[in-house]
């Protein structure tokens, strides 16, 4: 029985791997005369065949066994690259990643109707079969030719490689194809057990040349070194002592390690939590500096504070990046979603990702998935034309849809953007007005942004025809919803007939956030930053009554005002609420009255946990330098509870 | 039922209420709880212990027992409910301590709610023991989960 450990490597590999596959095979679709590309599918096809295999995990070897035949094929000309192809390598995949999926899931494999998807993969090669008899009975004839040859091969695994023994068997398989191995030191079953440090000499009978052992074996990341000896014939054949050396292959490999989700988490909350504690600490010398105690030890835990400030800034920042994930992995994905969505509506697109090295909090890139899968796919069922139609609009057939991530200041923006026929602004107002949202006089008033931005609105959508994926008018609003969850915004650029682009602003990180302090009464409050428009005294002569609500007439915007104490049920108080803090959340603008206003900071976001979740108000709480726990508030959950 | 048991003992109202040690995470000196607005009453706030923000509940409330003001005695018990720490509020801790041969019996049908899991004789008083998990997370009225 494997371990928890191997099984656990053996899945991050595999995901590595899958993922990397679903790239390459699109990848390969477009471009098929590209060498690298096939031989690196060839090569992650054949590594998880050996690693799962390894492992015990039949069903995920056996598809991954008919996957490389088909590549197999293909790398040798002997089937053409059609999309009936890489649709089946692609079912193949996908059969791999919910195989690996319950491996993950349950730690073995279920049962799989994978009869399909071999039929299709299998359909390939035998079709292959054929053409190739004639081709493979004269190689055949030929390697008959050639005299089998001894080589050492001597292998040396790199310094960290984990899963040394499934490895070293999936060395050895892959010798095996090559050739016969007749000496193995230490023995295969040390091998496998791991009885071994990190070098291992195989000795085998082959037709094939040194070279063809040493690129078969160096092409495995876990392979430091790999030296391949020719010992000559095998006894009884004439011998040639010629040493043949293959170039030794000295890896520069960036060196990296795999780091749980989790542990990651946890360090980061004890960052947070010195982060707090040096800030008790120099909260504490402040006081007793003031009150006049500054004796010279005083000056040094002063000094001592102030390094242990820069030290705990710097580490905050470190452990900070380490969460950051380059925007790859979420964007690596869409090349497929691409593609099968192209295929399915008979479109033509050119996916162009750009920025894909952007780094973003893992968080935040989970929490964006689904808008982004959202955007996209409206972008290719309501963005881009037909070919047929973009052709007599004297456009390319083939419409572009551009990915692109990029830096700005504190954010990360991210912007979806297609060269389709843009937004309707009269079929978007036409909508609106039928679905009540808005009325006639309120669309007069409305600027082109405003317009745009009614997409946003809960039950919108233009599409004439409704579709499986978009189109339901469900999409847009939740697209919002989540990104304002993350602390992010959307904005639309949009010109009929030349595409439509969404920018996405995000905040880099979600664990620290500047946020404004305010009291109500004896209570203090957090309010992020992102979420507060302007901060005013208010003038009472200016507040006006409409349907019996106080309202102020902020920038010709009519902003209702509320008093943060009533929204949060406070107990009553006398001191009057004079300072206005305009909030904003989507559209939606208020103006909160409080008692005080007590200054910006950064605070560390920590969660209320159960006992809070029907706290939608909250965001969370932090602890501010004298160690008091404060509340964030979280304006959209502010508004919704004032809505009730 | 006849058992071992090790009990962190406290009192509230001159009863007496026991929390299974292996429950109970330390015991803190009574600090500022921050109010959360919008929550049941008995729900005092939060606490920062170290660095962790935990809930509050205070145990007279929890209970329907009339308030108290604050005395030098009172406690703050850190009880690990499901994996989630959670601070109780009570009067005083008076002991802890090994019952050898205790008896538990069911809790009489006339106490309150189903926060007591049992009864039990320790010394002259009687314990009632209670069971985290639906002190915390049982619906405050009927004691439901």
């Amino acid at each position: 029985m494997v371990s928890k450990e191997y099984l656990r490597l053996f899945l991050d590999e595999a995901e590595e791997i899958v993922d990397r596959l679903a790239l390459n095979l699109i990848l390969l679709e477009k471009h098929p005369e590209e060498q690298r590309i096939i031989n690196e599918v060839f090569r992650d096809a054949h590594t998880i065949k050996g690693s799962s295999a390894a492992m015990g995990f039949t069903h995920m070897a056996g598809v991954a066994h008919h996957m490389e035949n088909v590549l197999s094929l293909l790398r040798e000309g002997q089937v053409s690259p059609t999309p009936p192809l890489f649709s089946a390598l692609l079912g193949g995949l996908d059969a791999l990643r919910r195989i690996k999926h319950d491996v993950y899931a349950v730690g073995h494999e279920s049962t799989y109707d994978l009869a399909e998807v071999v039929a299709g993969l299998s359909g390939f090669s035998s079709v292959a079969a054929g053409s190739a008899a004639a081709e493979t009975a004269a190689t055949d004839t030929s390697a008959g030719d050639a005299h089998p040859v001894t080589h050492r091969v001597e292998i040396t695994l790199r310094a960290h490689a984990v899963m040394k023994g499934v490895r070293s068997f999936i060395l050895l398989q892959s010798l095996r194809e090559l050739g016969e191995i007749v000496r193995c030191e230490p023995r295969e079953r040390d091998l496998k057990e791991e009885r071994f440090d990190q070098s291992f000499v195989v000795e085998m009978h082959t037709t094939h040349p040194a070279s063809a052992l040493s690129d078969m074996i160096g092409r495995d990341g876990d392979v430091d070194g790999v030296r391949v000896v020719t010992l000559g014939a095998p006894p009884g054949a004439a011998t040639n002592q010629a040493e043949k050396q293959s170039a030794q292959r000295t890896d520069t490999k960036q060196h990296s390690v795999r780091v749980d989700v989790n542990k990651l988490e946890k360090l980061m909350n004890l960052v947070g939590e010195l982060v707090l504690e040096r800030n008790r600490l120099a909260n504490v010398l402040g006081k007793l500096e003031r009150a006049g105690r500054d004796n010279q030890h005083v000056q040094v835990l002063l000094g001592v504070s102030g390094q242990l400030g820069r030290i705990t800034g710097e580490l905050q920042q470190e452990i900070m990046k380490a969460r950051m994930i380059p925007i790859a992995q979420l964007f690596n994905t869409f090349p497929r979603l691409v593609r099968d969505l192209a295929h399915a509506r008979q479109k033509q697109v050119e996916l162009v990702l750009s920025g894909t090295e952007t780094e973003l909090d893992r968080t935040i890139v989970e929490e964006i998935r689904d808008p982004l899968i959202h955007l996209v796919r409206n972008a290719l069922d309501h963005g881009l034309e037909s070919p047929s139609e973009r052709v007599r609009l004297g456009k390319p057939a083939e419409g572009r849809v551009v990915l692109a991530a990029s830096h700005e200041e504190t954010n990360v923006v991210i912007s979806v953007k297609d060269d389709g026929k843009g937004i309707d602004r009269e079929a978007v107002k036409h909508k609106a007005r039928s679905l009540g949202l808005v009325t006639e006089e309120e669309l007069r008033g409305l600027s082109d942004s405003q317009v745009l931005n009614l997409i946003f609105a809960p039950g919108l959508s233009t599409a004439r025809t409704v579709s499986d994926v978009s189109g339901r008018g469900v999409g847009m609003d939740i697209v919002r919803t989540q990104l304002d969850k993350v602390g992010g915004s959307v904005d639309i650029v949009s010109e009929l007939k030349v595409g439509t682009e969404f920018v996405i602003r995000l905040p880099l990180t979600l664990a620290i956030i500047r946020a404004l302090l305010v009291s109500v009464g004896e209570r203090t409050f957090a309010l992020p930053i992102a979420a507060v428009s302007e901060t005013r005294k208010l003038d009472r002569a200016q507040v006006r009554l409409i349907q019996q609500r106080e309202c102020l007439v902020i920038r010709e915007q009519v902003v209702p005002l509320v008093s943060l104490s009533d929204v949060l049920q406070l107990p009553k108080q006398n001191e009057a609420a004079d300072h206005l803090v305009v909030v904003s959340s989507g559209a939606a603008k208020v103006g909160l009255m409080v008692n005080r206003l007590l200054g910006e900071q950064e605070i560390v976001i920590k969660p209320l946990g159960p006992f809070f979740t029907a706290n939608r108000e909250l965001a969370g709480a932090t602890i501010l330098g004298d160690g008091r726990v404060v509340p964030i508030l979280d304006v959209k959950g502010l508004l919704a509870i004032m809505n009730k | 039922m006849v058992s071992k048991l090790q009990l962190v003992v406290f009192s509230l109202e001159r009863e007496h209420y026991g929390l299974d040690t292996t429950k109970v995470k330390e015991i803190a000196r009574m600090e500022e709880v921050t109010p959360i607005p919008r929550v049941p009453s008995y729900i005092e706030g939060v606490l920062n212990l170290r660095g962790q923000i935990l809930p509050i509940v205070c145990l007279r409330k929890r209970l329907a027992l009339p308030p108290r003001q604050e005395t030098t005695t009172t406690r703050i018990v850190i009880v690990d409910a499901e994996d989630l720490k959670v601070g109780l509020i009570v009067d005083a801790v008076t002991e802890v301590s090994d019952i050898t041969n205790a008896v538990v019996t069911p809790a009489p049908h006339l106490a309150t709610s189903s926060f007591v899991t049992g009864v039990c004789q320790h010394g002259e008083a009687l314990v009632s023991l209670l069971d985290p998990v639906q002190l915390f997370f049982a619906d405050a009225t009927t004691g439901v989960k």
